[in-house]
């Protein structure tokens, strides 16, 4: 299942330049007028647009963590591990490792892939140039990091896997917009779903600018902390959660 | 005296308003092969969960080797609760190898104990592929990985054949003479007679008894005895002191003994009051009985 993943997000990276200028050129040839091709993948802006096409596929990786999770219950292997001598809290940290293991693969395939596209697209380059906007890693490994940590989360407290991957999906689709839509903008914006979604904005493109709209270029500090503050609360509640629980 | 492997000390538990364990106080002492017997959600499964720390009581403590529980402490346990539980896409030798890896034992002595439990030759088959009872028998082996001090068997014979049941058991007896100790749950009483050394009974989460096998067994014989008119009979045993309870079953009377009687002083005796007895046999009362005649005590 992790293979899988990581040959999605291969295709996604290395195929997002083709199905973008495909749907483009499709456009164009109604449109009064000509659309300009471009690439996605010269530097400095190859890493959001990467890191923004990948966020799309973090609800795979939320499954692996959760599936990796519930079948602990429905095996009742936690059951046998903390009888064999693991204590309630290593069960969890070995659980959390593999929830940060996991995010730093995704990133470190975003960076390599990201690499290799960059030097082959761009025509010229320098090293500093390339890097420019390379917090776009760090701030996709924390994108995926929170997302995944939620759904761990989420299993630890629902342990069946159906229940689960439901009460995720309702509270992704159903629960966060409702409050998001019933308090200000300024406090919605940090419930965790949205303080995901927002670290890594939308790339700005050529065809965007011509309509005259522009998204943010760079990562907010504040988006960045909720996410961290979400990465604590909810592991920190399945520590606590855990300590007088029957298994 | 040595410090007990185990003193359980007022331990409680409900589930809702059913008390699955109700202010249960035992000690187990090294070497001894304790017994938990109880009829089926008497509490059995609940106290060995207690004690492995994956229930919780409500009231109550235990200590291992007197030292309040942690999870290093369950090293020196091996544990087989109601049903064997694996990774099921995992081998059988991989799924050892984890349970080495969390008691700290080397991965060599994994064939060994495959080859006690009969299983040396599956042990790369993936543990989903296994019949019921490869199953119990590789629990079984997980439980005997690191050399534990301490053995809990919840039911270990469940799903295996009478073979090997008696293998299992014979496996129990020759841990036990090597001086660890055992704690094994079960409702069949004749596995407990067979194996155990020390009982527990149990019902409604309550312990009824606790202590020696031998004294249950020897606690409780009975006496047969017939003759021509049993009301003589009757009012002459009366006047025994070691009799506790006396009864007519079947045209038999069957006299509860306090303690060990020699028949044929009883005999004698009779004899010289002029009753001539055409029966007398003393009867070792069983386990069953004890635990039948215990349990319908606590349900009245
Ligand atoms: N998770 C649970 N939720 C509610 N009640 C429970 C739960 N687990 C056990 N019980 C109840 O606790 C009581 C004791 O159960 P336990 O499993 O300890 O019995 P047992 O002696 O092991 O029985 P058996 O011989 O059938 O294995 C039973 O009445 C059972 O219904
Ligand atoms: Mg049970």
């Amino acid at each position: 299942m992790t293979g899988i993943y990581a040959a999605l997000l291969l295709m996604v990276f290395f195929g997002a330049e083709k199905l973008v200028n495909g749907v483009l050129a499709n456009a164009s040839t109604s449109a009064p007028v000509t659309m300009p091709g471009f690439t996605l993948y010269s530097f400095p802006y190859v890493w959001q647009n990467l890191a923004f096409f990948a966020g799309f596929l973090k609800i795979f990786l939320a499954l692996i963590v959760l599936f990796f999770i519930t079948n602990e219950f429905s095996n009742k292997t936690m059951r046998q591990n903390i009888m064999n001598g693991m204590s309630r809290n290593q069960f969890i940290l070995s659980k959390l490792i593999f929830v940060i293991l996991l995010s730093l693969a995704s990133a470190a395939i975003l960076f390599v892939s990201g690499l290799i596209l960059g030097l082959s697209y761009t025509e010229e380059y320098t090293t500093a140039l390339a890097l420019q906007k390379a917090i776009f890693i760090p701030a996709y490994f924390l994108e995926v990091l929170t997302f995944s940590i939620m759904a761990m989360f989420i299993a630890f407290l629902v342990k069946r896997s159906i229940l689960a991957i439901g009460a995720l999906a309702l509270y992704s689709y159903i629960i966060e917009p409702i409050i998001s839509g019933s308090i200000p903008d300024s406090v919605a914006k940090f419930l965790p779903g949205e303080a995901i979604g927002n670290l890594i904005d939308i790339p700005n493109s050529a065809l965007m600018k011509m309509f005259g709209v522009s998204f943010r270029e760079n990562v907010s500090p504040l988006d960045a902390i909720a996410c961290l503050f979400y990465c604590c609360l909810f592991t920190g509640l399945i520590f606590l959660f855990y300590r007088r629980k029957d298994i | 005296m040595q410090t007990p492997v185990l003193e359980i000390d007022h331990l409680s538990k409900s589930y809702g308003h059913i008390k699955a364990l109700d202010d249960f106080t035992l000690t187990i002492h090294k070497g001894e092969v304790f017994g938990i017997l109880g009829p089926n959600g008497s509490g059995k499964t609940t106290t060995l969960g207690i004690l492995l720390d994956i229930l919780k009581a409500d009231r109550g403590n235990y200590r291992w080797f007197g030292k309040l529980p942690d999870s290093y402490v369950r090293r020196r346990i091996g544990a087989l609760l109601e049903q064997p539980l694996f990774y099921p896409y995992l081998s059988a030798v991989r799924n050892l190898e984890l349970v080495a890896d969390i008691k700290g034992a080397k991965y060599d002595e994994i064939d060994g104990i495959l080859k006690k439990v009969g299983l040396y030759e599956r042990k790369t088959s993936k543990f989903k592929t296994f019949s019921l009872g490869m199953k119990q028998r590789l629990a079984i082996a997980a439980a005997l990985i690191g050399n534990p001090e301490v053995l809990i068997l919840d039911e270990p014979t469940n799903g295996l054949d009478p073979k090997s049941i008696a293998e299992i058991r014979n496996l129990i007896i020759d841990i036990a003479n090597k001086g660890l100790t055992v704690i094994l749950a079960s409702h069949l009483l004749d596995e407990v007679q067979k194996t155990c050394s020390h009982v527990a009974i149990l019902d409604k989460g309550k312990s009824l008894h606790s202590g020696k096998v031998e004294d249950v067994l020897n606690s409780s014989s009975q006496l047969e005895l017939k003759s021509e008119n049993m009301s003589i009979l009757k009012t002459a045993t009366s006047k025994f002191e070691f009799v506790s309870e006396s009864k007519v079953e079947k045209e038999t009377l069957v006299l509860s003994l306090k303690q060990d009687v020699d028949p044929a002083w009883v005999n004698k005796e009779l004899a010289g009051q002029g009753i001539y007895l055409s029966h007398i046999s003393l009867r070792k009362r069983s386990l069953e009985s004890y635990f039948l005649e215990l349990l319908s005590g606590n349900d009245a």
